[in-house]
């Protein structure tokens, strides 16, 4: 609509008429890049909305993303600060862009075949669950212990730990 | 055409072989996996043999080096000569000098007792067994409970007395700290980096029987061809094996289709650039640009290929653009491909003029348009900030934490992609500001009124957003900036290559205070981090931590090694084990236990762990079990959990690991354990400082715990404890304590039954760790424009073979090694001064604690027998920690677990034997360091009961407190200095503009006056030599004027004199002639001659002849002054311009000719039309311009054609009078040029005008009427 408006605006102007093609479509180009610049580098996930799920449909869609080795399933559940350890050395607070990349870096290294939940607490205050990750690494097959849990913010349940050692 | 053809065949022949070897690579990746059996048991084999050959290569290449070294140690021994007493002293130089500092070497005597060392030496049986087993240089392999080592013994004769050399180098590290203290020193771990697989190596001259089929083991042999190692890898799996050559193979692919996508590219480029529609070849690069980034993008190019902390995405990544800028390399090379398009799209297309300025723009218009662009501008900027935010808070890097300028690779390359967004930020928005501008008439007048509207409208802007990109400093700043580069430009009229430095320095300066500020957000962030990793151990997450330690000791060969082989020292097996496992990671107040089969403690390491813990009690069966202790034997709100692990072989017990953690909810900080066994963290306290960060714990409203310097006063105590959450777990709180202010993140205990505050704080940036960190980056900056700008100088010089360094530039270089070289001594030798005080200070402070010990056991000697009883209650009494060395040992240390785990030596240091047992001195002080952990440690000579001790004191363990460390020197002196010289700069600038700018302007005067400009008057401010020289020089014009004027008048009445003669002289030829034949018919007619009628004819043909003769005389003089006839015909106009340019091709000036068009027709006189562009180009030579431009319009039934150049303009006083006759600037001119000019064209229906003048050139816009077909 911003866009429409400032074309507008340029034509009644006649500004637009005097221009050549091409300045119209770079200036289309440029104009229509605004948004996205605006929003590019801001962390998206305080403005991602994501429907009321329980501790259970967090749990399952981890389950997924592990399983799978695709983080896409479940990083949308990831807070500003989360703190991830994981098998290949990282370990420390991220934010959510950067644990989305560190994951994608760690499944191209560590290739999960099979993840399973041994415990599951989704009924507390503080939700958890823990399970074992079976994954090849340099041609051998291997498992390490996945431990995460959940915390509350505005309403919402978001993972502030997780750990794959 | 012949090189055309022959170019495509080139350009063919790469395609054709380039989508071969595509199709070729498809073709094959699929053959691996339909091997036979038989094949793949031979390729098994084939890849077997490869991985041992490069193991034993390796192995070979490690132990040829060591042997290098051991003969490069021997070689010095043997070589130095001295008398007996002082070999022990001398041999301790040697083997502790920097050669060999990465060793283990040991010089025992002929009775193996150590004589010289430079790290741990072992007992006298260990020696002997050593020599006993492997002999004399013969390398090998020795393992004990944290190491490997790479070992040889040899002798060595000294003054005829046999000494022994023992030379060891570590190859594998059995423990492993998560810390930037520790460097992981791995055989295993390099081979299989290399390699690509895993490896097991025993370390052992033991012969290894393999049953298992799966795996292939081969044996290590050293240069005397005995076995010192076996290694034994695991047989590949057909399924996996060829999956990395695929990957392999599909990676040549992608570069292979790169390549054949940049050789079309070349070939459409090749094909389009001759194309005059100036356009095509820019949209084609864009495209082209856009199409290569976005597939280096999809085949991951760099990324697979760099194996390095440049590619890594935990150091930076952000989902922009759908990950295109997932790592720092990522960015970087997105800014390097930003810059290309912006380059191209502004300096190439826009940089022509894309509206008409002559149209005026209603005020109403131009407000509108100022409303949009500045609305589009807000919005820019917010981009801008948002992506320095991404920089900042998407990155583990922290930009200020380290003091060093030396930065590491990862770092540096971010800096330069924020320079690089900073200076693309600024010439964008510049570009629009610039845009907006030319809306207005008045530039000067404008500009001032936007900068107060932008200033205005961007903070009505800020104040609406949830979340401002920046502060109003930030964004005052970099409006202000782009202001004073459009003021640069238009107004001033500067090159564009000096704007662009200043662009660069604009940039900088604008991107690293949105840098800085971010960075203390994400500080203050990082305050709630810490205090969530606080409290983020719980119950659940203690559990799941001891279990997944407990499967691991379970599958560790390591462990059962220590049952199986048994170990010298179970605490140092016990450290290697808690090391290796995430207790160490968590920093999980931790134990491991290791005990035999009847549950007697054989060796321990405790982290934070303070328990005693009835072990008896405590391991039942033999089952593998977690215990949790009873709530009433601990603290009401602990927790403290048990592991038990039984190792058994062939169902005989061996013993039990037994793995404790502890955990208090309600007091989550603990005393400060040594920073090297703490694991660092990404993600939290990022304060420069370390120190600064203060923690203190609150339960029931009383202070518990704190840790840090803070000193607050018991109201401001009661502050934190009853802070008033509302409904919520955290806030904020701001303090002032000893006139420092902090602010301080408060949580609540996550347990609604505890009521347990916890608060971190840390000191506000003061303006000294302000400075610090702009000028840090901004010298970082300043480096590589600096760089950048040598590297266009150096390209220009060797481009003209020569440097031009005008005067202004000599004074500025001069003023500035005055200035700033002292500036640098002084700094360095500020810096010198505060480190020898600090040192001197660490050194008396550890020596009143030293004298303290001594004191205090001298005094408690007498009345206790046990030495050990008095020692140990010196620590308790004094609160210090201490040890104490008899000879070379050590006896005591109230830090007994870190020597007893192996990790802090337990012999005396070397040198310290040599100053205080050889040398005599009764104290010492050395920097000695574990890993690359670095404390000062103070030795102390005592003697009790009449023997000598020495009491080591050090300050790991003991904290001095300076008043100013070196590293608050480092980041005070680099900070308030760099201030310093930039101020240094900006003044030597101005004095240097000040003294130099009238040698400037008499320079260019006298240039002007070489031109035959006259009316030159130097404006006079200055005083003394200089102002003479003004004076005179203003002087010397007014005469020189003078004399020319009167000069050229006198020359013009000459010429005119000269011609009127040559006229008189031609008409007086036929006069005489007449007047003779006149009077020659007079005297005819008077004589009455009978000839009379021929004298009358003839002389009637005589005066008629005489009379044509004077009519031709008059003829040939009006033809002189008459114009010449026109040949009006059918012209081809961009033929003219190019002829007209030819003619000067060879000259200084560069002459281009713009056109939309291949031709161009026009009605028009051939000659004149040239004559007319001629005209033009040498005005414009002589205004002192270097470039000339043509463009070629077409507007309706006109043909619009602009001469542009770049000389010195036209003043507004004489614009109006160009165009008349007789007006010239020149003093040899007759004024006849640009009349002739508009007179002619004015004749073929055309016209000529100036479009635009300015000091930085002119344009005259010639129409003339387009040809009918």
């Amino acid at each position: 609509m911003l866009f429409l408006f400032i074309l507008a605006i340029f034509i009644k102007l006649k500004i637009i008429r005097k221009m050549r093609i091409l300045y119209k479509i770079i200036l289309l180009l440029f104009i229509s890049q605004l948004n996205f610049a605006q929003v590019a580098g801001e962390d998206k996930s305080e403005l991602v909305q994501i429907k009321f799920e329980t501790a259970d449909t967090l749990f399952n869609k981890i389950k997924i993303g592990l399983t799978k080795g695709e983080i896409e399933k479940f990083n949308m559940y990831l807070d500003n600060k989360t703190y991830i350890s994981l098998s290949n050395g990282k370990m420390g607070y991220y934010s959510s862009n950067q644990i989305y990349y560190i994951f994608e870096d760690f499944f191209d290294s560590y290739k999960p075949f099979d993840f399973d939940y041994s415990t599951v607490r989704a009924g507390s205050q503080k939700p958890f669950a823990s399970g074992t990750l079976k994954y090849i690494n340099n041609g051998k097959h291997k498992a390490a212990k996945v431990f995460v849990s959940l915390i509350r913010i505005l309403g919402k349940w978001k993972i502030s730990q997780l750990t794959i050692n | 055409m012949k090189n055309q053809s022959s170019s495509f065949k080139i350009y063919l022949s790469l395609l054709i072989i380039l989508v071969l070897g595509i199709v070729f690579i498809e073709t094959i990746t699929p053959v691996g996996e339909n091997t036979s059996d038989e094949d793949w048991t031979q390729i098994v084999n084939e890849r077997n043999k490869s991985i041992s050959k490069l193991t034993r290569e390796k192995f070979a290449k490690t132990e040829a080096s060591f042997l290098d070294n051991q003969s490069k140690l021997k070689k010095i021994i043997k070589n130095f000569e001295t008398e007996k007493s002082s070999i022990q002293s001398e041999l301790i130089d040697i083997i502790n000098s920097d050669d060999f500092l990465e060793y283990n070497i040991t010089v025992t005597d002929s009775g193996l007792e150590p004589i010289a060392w430079n790290d741990q030496f072992f007992s006298n049986s260990f020696y002997e067994a050593g020599i006993k087993k492997y002999g004399f240089n013969n390398s090998h392999f020795f393992t004990n409970e944290l190491n490997t080592y790479l070992s040889i013994i040899d002798t060595v004769r000294l003054n005829n007395e046999v000494y022994y050399v023992f030379l060891s180098d570590i190859v594998e590290k059995h423990y492993l700290l998560k810390n930037r203290y520790f460097t992981h020193q791995s055989i295993k771990s390099e081979l299989t980096d290399e390699i690509g697989i895993e490896f097991e190596i025993i370390f052992s001259d033991k012969k290894i029987r393999m049953k298992d089929k799966s795996k292939f083991l081969f044996d290590i042999k050293n240069l005397q061809n005995k076995t010192i190692a076996t290694v034994i890898i695991e047989n590949p799996i057909k399924e996996f094996y060829f999956l990395p050559g695929y990957t392999v193979l599909k990676n040549i692919q992608k570069i292979i289709f790169l390549i054949l996508l940049l050789i079309i590219s070349l070939f459409i480029y090749h094909k389009i650039k001759s194309i005059s529609k100036f356009c095509v070849k820019e949209i084609f690069l864009i495209t082209l640009i856009l199409v290569f980034r976005i597939l280096l993008f999809v085949f991951e190019i760099p990324k697979q290929y760099i194996n390095s902390s440049l590619a890594d995405s935990s150091y930076f990544s952000s989902k922009f653009g759908f990950g295109i800028v997932s790592s720092p390399l990522e960015l970087f090379i997105t800014v390097l491909f930003a810059f290309g398009l912006i380059y191209i799209i502004f300096n190439k297309i826009i940089g022509i003029k894309n509206l008409d300025e002559k149209t005026n723009y209603s005020l109403l218009k131009s407000i509108l348009i100022t409303i949009i662009i500045s609305f589009v501008f807000c919005v820019f900027l917010r981009g801008f900030g948002a992506s320095v935010k991404s920089v900042v808070f998407d990155s583990t890097l922290q930009y200020f934490k380290d003091i060093s300028l030396l930065l590491g690779f990862p770092k540096t390359v971010m800096l330069f992609s924020l320079l690089g967004l900073g200076i693309l930020s600024v010439w964008i928005s510049a570009h629009f500001l610039g845009f907006n501008l030319k809306f207005f008439k008045d530039k000067k007048k404008s500009l001032l009124l936007l900068f107060l509207y932008y200033q205005f409208i961007s903070l009505l802007y800020d104040y609406s957003q949830l979340n401002p990109q920046g502060t109003d400093f930030t964004r005052i700043l970099y409006i202000t900036l782009v202001f004073v580069i459009v003021y640069l430009i238009e107004i001033k009229h500067f090159e564009i290559k000096t704007v662009f430095i200043y662009l660069c320095f604009f940039a900088s300066i604008t991107s690293i205070t949105h840098l800085i500020y971010f960075d203390h957000e994400l500080e203050l962030g990082s305050l709630k981090t810490k205090a969530i990793e606080l409290v983020r151990p719980d119950e659940d997450l203690l559990e799941h931590q001891l279990r997944s330690v407990m499967n691991q000791f379970g599958d560790d060969e390591q462990a059962y090694l220590i049952f199986g082989e048994g170990s010298s020292n179970y605490d140092a097996s016990a450290f290697s084990l808690w090391s290796n496992s995430l207790l160490h990671s968590e920093s999980v107040n931790s134990a491991i236990v290791i005990l035999d089969s009847s549950k007697t403690i054989l060796g321990e390491f405790k982290f934070k762990f303070d328990k005693e813990i009835d072990y008896e009690e405590l391991i039942i069966g033999n089952e593998e079990e977690i215990v949790v202790q009873e709530k009433d034997n601990i603290e009401e709100n602990s927790s403290l959990l048990h592991g038990i692990i039984p190792f058994e072989e062939n169902g005989r017990l061996l013993g039990y690991i037994v793995v404790s953690i502890f955990h208090d909810l309600t007091k989550v900080i603990s005393k400060d354990e040594l920073e090297l066994l703490m694991a660092d963290k990404v993600g939290l306290t990022s304060s420069s400082l370390k120190q600064n960060l203060n923690v203190l714990e609150f339960f029931d409203s009383r202070l518990i715990f704190s840790k840090g310097e803070i000193n607050l006063s018991n109201q401001q105590l009661d502050k934190i404890a009853n802070f008033n959450f509302e409904h919520k777990k955290e806030g904020w709180l701001n303090l002032s304590a000893d006139k420092k202010d902090y602010r301080f993140f408060l949580l609540r205990s996550p347990f609604a039954e505890y009521d347990n505050v916890l608060a971190v704080g840390l000191e506000e940036r003061n303006i000294t760790i302000n400075l610090f960190d702009f000028f840090k980056v901004f010298f970082i900056h300043t480096s590589i424009i600096t760089l950048f700008v040598g590297f266009y100088l150096l390209i220009l010089f060797i481009r003209n073979k020569e440097l031009k360094i005008t005067y202004k530039g000599q004074l500025l270089s001069a003023f500035l090694i005055i200035s700033i070289i002292p500036l640098i001594m002084l700094a360095f030798y500020f810096r010198t001064l505060t480190e020898e005080r600090n040192n001197s200070a660490i050194h008396y402070k550890l020596k009143k604690r030293a004298v303290s010990v001594d004191k205090y056991c001298t005094d408690n000697i007498k009345l206790e027998n046990d030495i050990y009883t008095v020692f140990n209650n010196a620590h308790f009494d004094l609160g210090i920690d201490f040890s104490i060395y008899k000879g070379k040992s050590l006896i005591f240390s109230s830090e007994a677990n870190y020597y007893q785990i192996g990790l802090f030596k337990d012999n005396l240091n070397a040198h310290v034997y040599k100053r205080l047992n050889i040398e005599g001195y009764r104290d010492d002080i050395e920097i000695e360091k574990v890993e690359d952990y670095k404390f000062n440690s103070f030795y102390y000579q005592t003697e009790l009961n009449s023997e000598k001790y020495i009491i080591k004191i050090n300050d790991t363990f003991n904290r001095i407190l300076l008043p100013m460390s070196d590293t608050e020197v480092d980041v005070f002196l680099f900070g308030s200095y760099s201030l310093a010289v930039l101020l240094v700069i900006i003044i030597s600038t101005v004095l240097a503009n000040q003294i130099s700018n009238p040698i400037k302007n008499i320079t260019a005067a006298t240039r002007d006056l070489a031109e035959g400009k006259m009316d030159i008057t130097l404006e006079n401010k200055s005083k003394g030599e200089i102002g003479e020289l003004i004076s005179g020089f203003n002087l010397m014009i007014k005469d020189l004027e003078k004399s020319r004027k009167e000069l050229a008048e006198i020359e013009r009445e000459s010429a005119w004199r000269e011609m009127a003669r040559q006229v008189a002289h031609e008409i007086k030829n036929p006069l005489t002639p007449m007047k003779l034949s006149v009077q020659q018919l007079i005297i005819a007619f008077n004589d009455k001659s009978p000839k009379f009628n021929d004298i009358f004819g003839k002389v009637s043909t005589t005066i008629i002849n005489q009379i044509d003769t004077l009519k031709n005389i008059a003829n040939e003089f009006s033809n002189f002054a008459r114009m010449p006839k026109l040949n009006i015909e059918k012209i081809e106009l961009i033929t003219v311009i190019n002829e007209s340019i030819n003619l000067y091709m060879d000259k200084i000036v560069t002459l281009t000719l713009t056109s939309n068009y291949n031709e161009a027709f026009v009605n028009a006189d051939l000659d004149q039309l040239k004559r007319a562009f001629i005209n033009l180009i040498r005005n414009a030579i002589q205004a002192r311009a270097n470039k000339v431009e043509f463009i070629l319009e077409k507007r309706e039934t006109l043909y619009y054609i602009y001469v542009k150049d770049n000389g010195k303009g036209i003043s507004e006083d004489i614009q109006h009078k160009i165009f008349d006759p007789d007006f010239t600037t020149k003093v040899e001119g007759m004024g006849l040029g640009l009349d002739m000019v508009k007179k002619f064209l004015n004749k073929v229906d055309g016209s000529i005008e100036i479009d635009e003048t300015s000091k930085s050139g002119t344009i005259f816009l010639i129409k003339l009427p387009i040809a009918n077909d």
